[in-house]
């Protein structure tokens, strides 16, 4: 019994001595992840600065108000001027497409001839030469 | 040995597990005595640290107040309009600061604008937070940091950037350092529940959701750049100009002049800078007439085929009341409109009785302060019973003050089929609009408007201007209203109004432009309305009318069709 007894002691000692390095490992490795924590939520805090500050620029320089003069300074090469109403059209106003007339019986006899053996422009051609 | 040994001591022997019992709980005891020493350290160490309050607050503000973010606002095509930039502000903590003298001379290095007492004087004491500067650059706070002063630290705040500047000054109104809303819509924004939320702590980052405007900032930024080409060109004192969209009630623009930068929010206290589409009251002048016309052809009381006598002035006991370039003769009705005749619009106004004109101008919301969510806004001044020569000369627009906004919105009923509703710098659908909208006049008379606006337009007072717009369908009612000055109308000092419309035939947006106290462009020019308003409201169309998606189309027969039925017909006066 007190053999039994000595031996509980002793594997309790023993688990103490684990308990208490685990717990002290733990909370090392918790404070470690803290820090990090703390490490990353500034980055981003300072991210998010540098981010708030990128977008107003875009911001600003997307403004008509910014836009704006640079056109009137460029505005002898762009030359852009207020469209007037009249420049301004829609598809009805558009006429037609011309009826295109196709001289078919001509095309016909053409391929005919080339057909047959005879050509008209090689003949023109070799007139020429 | 004698058998009485009695008083001898008893000896009495405890027996070993005795023995050890006692010394175990003499033992347990002491453990137990020690056990609750410790505990009790324990839980006095709690309840002192539960007692402990920590101090959250930055010289009496809460920390995530300071911190709280304002949503962006963007406008209907979500452009930016107002963004939170995150900005270091230099706190220090003058406990922990060892050498103040060093530490300011330091500082002023990096900070010269401060005052060197002021400074000396923050830097020492006992306290545990005192702001130094707010809302510095990164650069600044770069060489504060590489100057390693104790006791000096950053924090982060939100600082409100308006990145067009005073373009929509008016609309978005300004913040404050501590990031509240002073005026415009920041400060509406606030008053709704946004307040709520920064209390709360729940406005922090980029948590809020944006903001939608109904302005149109390309629109809006071409009404500033109109207003501030008219003050220099008519030398005015002020002019403002408002857009709506005739179909929702939503401001597309508004802007007055002079203005202010919201990014520095001390300039709008300067003297003249208020809003006067809003904040402001006019006497309107001839623009009124359109809402008399409207009243009068509603009632039924007069028909566009009637004819005014318009040949002699109108007498109230010493005073006779004249046209302005009067015509003296038998006029029509579409004709007193469009030479702009007070003769004529007062016998149309009586035709109709002073009290159900009175009535009519409840009707078209004339009546105490424009509905709309900025915070700034007036009353406006209309006599609450009309004698008969107070009734005819509001019918032509004086002896009364509204504000420019109720102006618009009621132009806008007379066009878009005569549902009248309140202007909104929100978005809002046609279907929600219509919801809350009332019929102040019949579709018919809103098409009668139509043309005599259109007619006005092309032949009347607003054809220089239209001349400039040609194509866009577009018309109105100028006014030239004589100011009092010293309690007389003076000639001399005028403020100019056009309220128009355009498309005319399919009505989408009305305006309204006013100029105060314009002068002629040139010696060419006059001073009424139809030289400056007109012809800035003209220029006006011109460019933003193809921004909004309208068809121009040149040719007479769309203002053809314009023409109520009755007026067509041979010789008799239609203006096309």
């Amino acid at each position: 019994m007190i053999r039994f007894i000595h031996r509980l002691n002793l594997i309790l000692g023993v688990m103490a001595v684990i308990a208490v390095v685990a717990v002290y490992s733990q909370k090392h490795m918790a404070e470690l992840t803290a820090g990090e924590i703390r490490r990353i939520e500034s980055a981003i805090a300072r991210q998010q600065a540098d981010l708030s500050i990128l977008k107003a620029d875009w911001a600003y320089l997307n403004q008509p108000t910014h836009v704006r003069p640079i056109v009137e300074r460029h505005n002898d090469v762009l030359n852009l001027q207020v469209a007037k109403a009249t420049q301004f059209g829609s598809f009805s106003d558009l006429p037609m497409r011309p009826q295109q007339r196709l001289d078919t019986d001509a095309l016909d006899a053409l391929f005919e001839t080339i057909e047959a053996g005879e050509d008209p422009i090689g003949s023109l051609l070799e007139g020429l030469l | 040995m004698s058998a009485v040994t009695s008083h001898q001591e008893t000896i009495s022997i405890d027996g070993a597990r005795k023995a050890r019992g006692n010394l175990t709980g003499a033992r347990i005891g002491w453990t137990m005595v020690f056990v609750l020493l410790v505990f009790s350290v324990m839980i006095g160490r709690l309840v002192w640290l539960g007692n402990i309050e920590i101090d959250t607050t930055i010289e009496g503000q809460t920390r995530d107040a300071i911190m709280a973010s304002r949503p962006a606002i963007l406008d209907r095509n979500g452009l930016e309009m107002a963004v939170d930039i995150r900005v270091p502000s230099l706190f220090a903590e003058p406990r922990r600061i060892i050498d103040v003298d060093e530490a300011a001379d330091a500082l002023l290095t990096v900070l010269p604008h401060l005052d060197s007492a002021w400074l000396r004087n923050r830097l020492t004491g006992d306290r545990g937070f005192v702001w130094i500067a707010r809302e510095l650059t990164p650069a600044q706070q770069d060489r504060i940091m590489r100057l390693g002063i104790p006791g000096l630290d950053f924090v982060e705040e939100s600082k409100r950037f308006y990145p067009g500047g005073p373009v929509a000054s008016h609309v978005m109104g300004a913040v404050n350092i501590d990031n509240v809303g002073i005026a415009g819509v920041e400060k509406h924004l606030d008053d709704d529940n946004l307040a709520l939320l920064q209390d709360l702590g729940l406005a922090r980052d980029s948590a809020l959701t944006p903001v939608n405007l109904s302005i149109d900032l390309r629109v809006q930024s071409i009404l500033h750049d109109e207003l501030v080409d008219s003050l220099e060109r008519y030398n005015a004192v002020a002019a403002g100009g408002a857009i709506i969209d005739v179909r929702t009630g939503e401001i597309i623009a508004m802007a007055s002049l002079p203005d202010f930068d919201p990014n520095t929010p001390a300039t709008m206290l300067q003297e003249g800078r208020f809003n006067r589409i809003t904040a402001a009251k006019f006497e309107p002048g001839s623009i009124f007439k359109s809402i008399t016309f409207a009243g009068a052809l509603d009632s039924g009381a007069i028909r566009l085929t009637d004819t005014i006598d318009a040949r002699f002035g109108v007498r109230f006991g010493r005073y006779t009341i004249e046209d302005y370039r009067g015509q003296y003769r038998v006029l029509s009705v579409p004709e007193v409109y469009r030479y702009s005749s007070n003769i004529g619009t007062i016998k149309i106004m009586q035709a109709m009785g002073k009290d159900d004109f009175r009535a009519f101008l409840t009707h078209m919301g004339f009546d105490g302060a424009p509905n709309i969510e900025l915070p700034e806004v007036t009353r406006s001044t209309v006599p609450a019973n009309f004698s008969e020569v107070v009734a005819a000369t509001a019918s032509f627009g004086h002896g009364l003050s509204v504000t420019p906004l109720q102006m618009l919105t009621a132009t806008a009923a007379l066009v878009n089929g005569g549902r009248l509703m309140d202007a909104t710098i929100f978005p809002r659908t046609e279907a929600e609009a219509q919801g809350a909208a009332r019929q102040v006049i019949s579709e018919q008379t809103s098409d009668y408007m139509r043309y005599l606006m259109r007619m006005n337009g092309v032949i009347g007072s607003g054809s220089t201007g239209n001349r400039i717009a040609d194509g866009y369908r577009w018309g109105g009612k100028t006014g030239t209203a004589e100011k009092v000055v010293d309690g007389r109308y003076s000639g001399e000092s005028v403020t100019a109004f056009f309220s128009s419309a355009f498309p005319l035939d399919d009505p989408k947006y009305a305006m309204i432009i006013l100029v105060d106290e314009p002068e002629p462009e040139n010696a060419q020019s006059g001073r009424t309305a139809g030289w400056n308003a007109g012809q800035m409201s003209g220029r006006l169309v011109a460019r933003i009318a193809p921004l909004l998606g309208v068809q121009p189309i040149l040719g007479p027969e769309i203002d053809a069709q314009l023409v109520p039925p009755q007026l067509r017909g041979p010789g008799t006066f239609t203006g096309f």
